[in-house]
């Protein structure tokens, strides 16, 4: 027995070992898994659900069927990220704009039955604010906030994702962070 | 050379990503300096207010139309890239030689022969020939295991075929200068019951190694 963790059958990288035998139960159990953070990173960044849905479909299916490209020891996450992060700037690309970020239609959150309709007033006033506080970001600070919180990404995982070193995404979040802190004290 | 403090922002940014529970303990420096202090409250507030955003979600028909459009890349991928052809072509060669070993050992007459007892047919009858050409393309199945792990359902269908085919194409010619003894009519008999054999135990043979499936958390 060695012990080591990524050993676990039910790790990502192999569940990914499999996908790249062709195994399509695996790959809808890293869909599974995986799916909302990558949704919630496109649909944050573009701020259009519609096209967040391409990304994210996009994505998914080029994991699949770039499942070859994938080195065994590379962390799965930073992989699909990277994969995400690029759909995200082909759509930007594509529409020739700037991303419309956070418009109240397109990013409803998901009803909570318990909620009454003054608490989803104020959370969806709240998520409009922190919404446009993101839109008032950099796109290289915004992208940063994103990977780290939204998808949950640890420091290594982001650098990898974006190519920056470790120290220039720590100065990028310290900095995103500051400015948003600024931006939500305004009344 | 980085102060006291900028040294601290480094630590108290991992302590804030990583969820850390007691801040001050993972970064002294904090319990110190209350510009740091009073810095840290205020990102851990903003970070914390980032966590509070609504979850957002797709609905099932993403998954659907994602599934789907897996499904025509798997297609693709099979009848279209070497990826495809190549288990295809080590399933067929890996039947031949089964079904070539076999027929070394238990020659086409003597299962011909066999055949005619079990079903008590005539010697011209062409039905034992049928299905003595079906005993020699059960070793198609063999090549299933190449496809056990292997894509979706038709993914695996399509590669059973291919394998099929392939195993025909190299598998026909020698098993009719084999039996060139026979008439044409059971020679002809003989090849197509080699066919069926060949599709059906194949695909039969899919239904059987099927790989045991990843057990994980969503």
């Amino acid at each position: 027995m060695t012990g080591f963790a990524s050993d676990a059958p039910d790790r990502d990288e192999a569940l990914m070992a499999s996908v790249r035998e062709g195994d399509v139960h695996a790959f809808r159990i890293l869909y599974t898994r995986h799916h909302r953070a990558v949704f919630a990173f496109a649909l944050r960044s573009l701020g259009d659900r519609g096209e967040a849905e391409d990304v994210l479909q996009e994505t998914f299916l080029r994991v699949y069927t770039g499942r070859r490209q994938y080195r065994p020891l590379a962390v799965f996450r930073a992989w699909l990220f990277t994969i995400a992060r690029h759909q995200v700037i082909d759509q930007i690309r594509r529409r020739r704009v700037q991303p419309l970020l956070e418009t109240e239609d397109s990013l409803e959150p998901v009803a909570h039955p318990a909620a009454s309709p003054l608490q989803e007033l104020e959370a969806r006033e709240f998520s409009d604010r922190v919404g446009r506080a993101l839109a008032c970001l950099p796109s290289a600070r915004r992208e940063v906030v994103l990977l780290s919180r939204v998808a949950g990404l640890t420091h290594e995982e982001v650098a990898r994702v974006t190519g920056q070193s470790l120290a220039a995404v720590r100065v990028a979040l310290h900095r995103a962070l500051r400015d948003l802190q600024t931006l939500l004290a305004r009344p | 050379m980085m102060d006291a403090c900028e040294q601290a922002h480094e630590a108290f940014l991992d302590a804030l990503v990583t969820g850390h529970p007691e801040p001050g303990v993972a970064v002294p420096h904090l319990a110190v300096c209350p510009r740091c202090a009073n810095e840290f409250s205020g990102l851990r507030q903003t970070w914390q207010a980032l966590g509070a955003l609504p979850e957002v979600t797709t609905g099932d028909p993403v998954r659907a139309r994602l599934l789907k459009r897996i499904r025509r890349a798997v297609v693709w991928e099979s009848l279209c890239t070497w990826s495809g052809w190549v288990p295809a072509a080590l399933a067929a060669t890996t039947g031949v030689g089964l079904s070539l070993a076999l027929a070394l050992l238990v020659p086409y007459s003597l299962v011909v022969w066999l055949c005619q007892q079990l079903l008590q047919l005539s010697g011209t009858h062409v039905g034992p020939y049928v299905v003595a050409g079906a005993v020699y393309g059960l070793p198609s199945a063999a090549g299933a295991w190449v496809w056990r792990r292997q894509r979706t359902a038709i993914g695996r269908v399509i590669g059973t075929l291919e394998a099929s085919a392939l195993f025909l194409a190299i598998l026909v010619p020698v098993a009719a200068f084999q039996c060139r003894e026979f008439g044409s009519a059971q020679q002809a008999a003989f090849v197509w019951g080699l066919a069926g054999g060949a599709v059906v135990f194949g695909l039969a043979g899919l239904g059987l190694a099927r790989a045991p499936r990843v057990r994980a958390r969503p």
